[in-house]
């Protein structure tokens, strides 16, 4: 049997997979008209979003993730990188099972460009993909030796 | 056919004769959508506005032999004063709609949160289950119903709506009354497992 509540959750969570996914379609730009482009992001912040003039459904598709703290919408979905140019490097989950900013908080701390997306960074040369970082200071050896 | 239509609406919009509805100053603009047999035009209340879609819709049947049912028309005004209201719906010859309407199978405008929103599909679950033709089936047979019908019949508005929890309580007392007590109802029967459990996948104990 179905429980019915996680059956309305998950059908709604679709909206949001949708918004992620589905480029260019009519309903999406109306909600980017409507509430600014943020909509199309992992974590929507309800809090931009004045309440006066958002609809129900909006708002219950905001609260889907039971409202505040963490939602286990951006902890389950994974990025695949394509080109590269919509994948942070650093904040979204695309190498591993964990962003690479917490996997390695040292070396994020000393990079110069945290918003850097994957495909800015890495240079194709040859048949491997070299990495072209930029560090605040010239790093130790023993931190290079875990890049 | 609907492709002419949706040509006709288009050109109209370009030639800036009629006015569709803009989300945000300068960003998309909503004319008319259509879905199957279904249309929808969208547009500022003018005067202007309803003359180009009366022209629209009048050379519309002119070219396709099709003919407008206005009796099963209508026209919704949002923010309109209701004599404007009243003059457009004469003027076009159509019913005056009212906010809550039927668009693809659900209620558009309606507020989900209420409970009264749900009844409709409480209702039809209900005659599903409770039907004299369910009388005599067994536990098993009960367990397919439920899981074969009721789970497809809520599908469409959950997919949309999200369902208050006072609406999702009755839902499951529906299911757990027709799976333990079956269509006699009546008296209470004992509900031998929690629902909870009955839930869960068959492997780890659910049905």
């Amino acid at each position: 049997m179905r429980d019915i509540r996680l059956v309305n959750i998950s059908l709604l969570a679709k909206w949001r997979w949708r918004l992620l996914t589905k480029n260019g379609s009519l309903w999406k730009n109306v909600l980017q008209d409507k509430y600014g482009d943020g909509v199309a992001a992992l974590e929507v912040s309800s809090g931009g979003i004045r309440s006066s003039v958002a609809s129900n459904w909006w708002k219950d598709l905001m609260k889907l993730e039971g409202g505040g703290g963490d939602g286990w919408l951006v902890t389950e979905v994974v990025h695949k990188v394509g080109d590269g140019m919509n994948t942070s490097f650093w904040k979204d989950r695309w190498h591993s099972e964990e962003v690479l900013c917490n996997l390695y908080p040292r070396l994020y701390a000393l990079s110069t460009n945290k918003n850097v997306m994957v495909g800015e960074l890495g240079i194709t040369s040859g048949e491997g993909r070299d990495w072209e970082f930029t560090w605040r200071r010239t790093l130790f050896e023993w931190e290079r030796v875990t890049l | 056919m609907a492709e002419g239509f949706s040509g006709l609406m288009r050109n109209a919009v370009d030639r800036n004769i009629f006015k569709g509805f803009e989300v945000k100053r300068g960003g998309v603009t909503l004319s008319h959508l259509q879905y199957a047999d279904d249309t929808l035009c969208i547009g500022k209340a003018s005067v202007e506005n309803l003359w180009t879609l009366k022209a629209i819709l009048r050379g519309f049947e002119l070219v396709s032999g099709l003919k407008v049912n206005f009796h099963k028309s209508c026209l919704i005004g949002v923010n309109v004063p209701p004599d404007f209201m009243e003059r457009a719906c004469s003027f076009l010859n159509c019913r005056q709609g009212s906010v809550p309407f039927m668009y693809l199978g659900l209620l558009v405008g309606d507020n989900p949160r209420r409970v009264e929103t749900w009844e409709p599909l409480v209702d039809h679950l209900r005659r599903r289950l409770f039907s004299w033709g369910n009388r005599y089936i067994s536990l098993g047979g009960r367990i397919v119903l439920l899981n074969l019908v009721l789970n497809s019949i809520p599908i469409f508005y959950l997919s949309l709506m999200k369902m208050p929890a006072k609406v999702v309580k009755l839902i499951v007392s529906l299911q757990r009354n027709f799976l333990w007590g079956g269509v006699m109802g009546g008296r209470r029967r004992l509900c031998w497992v929690k629902w909870s459990k009955v839930c869960q996948p068959r492997l780890k104990g659910g049905l």
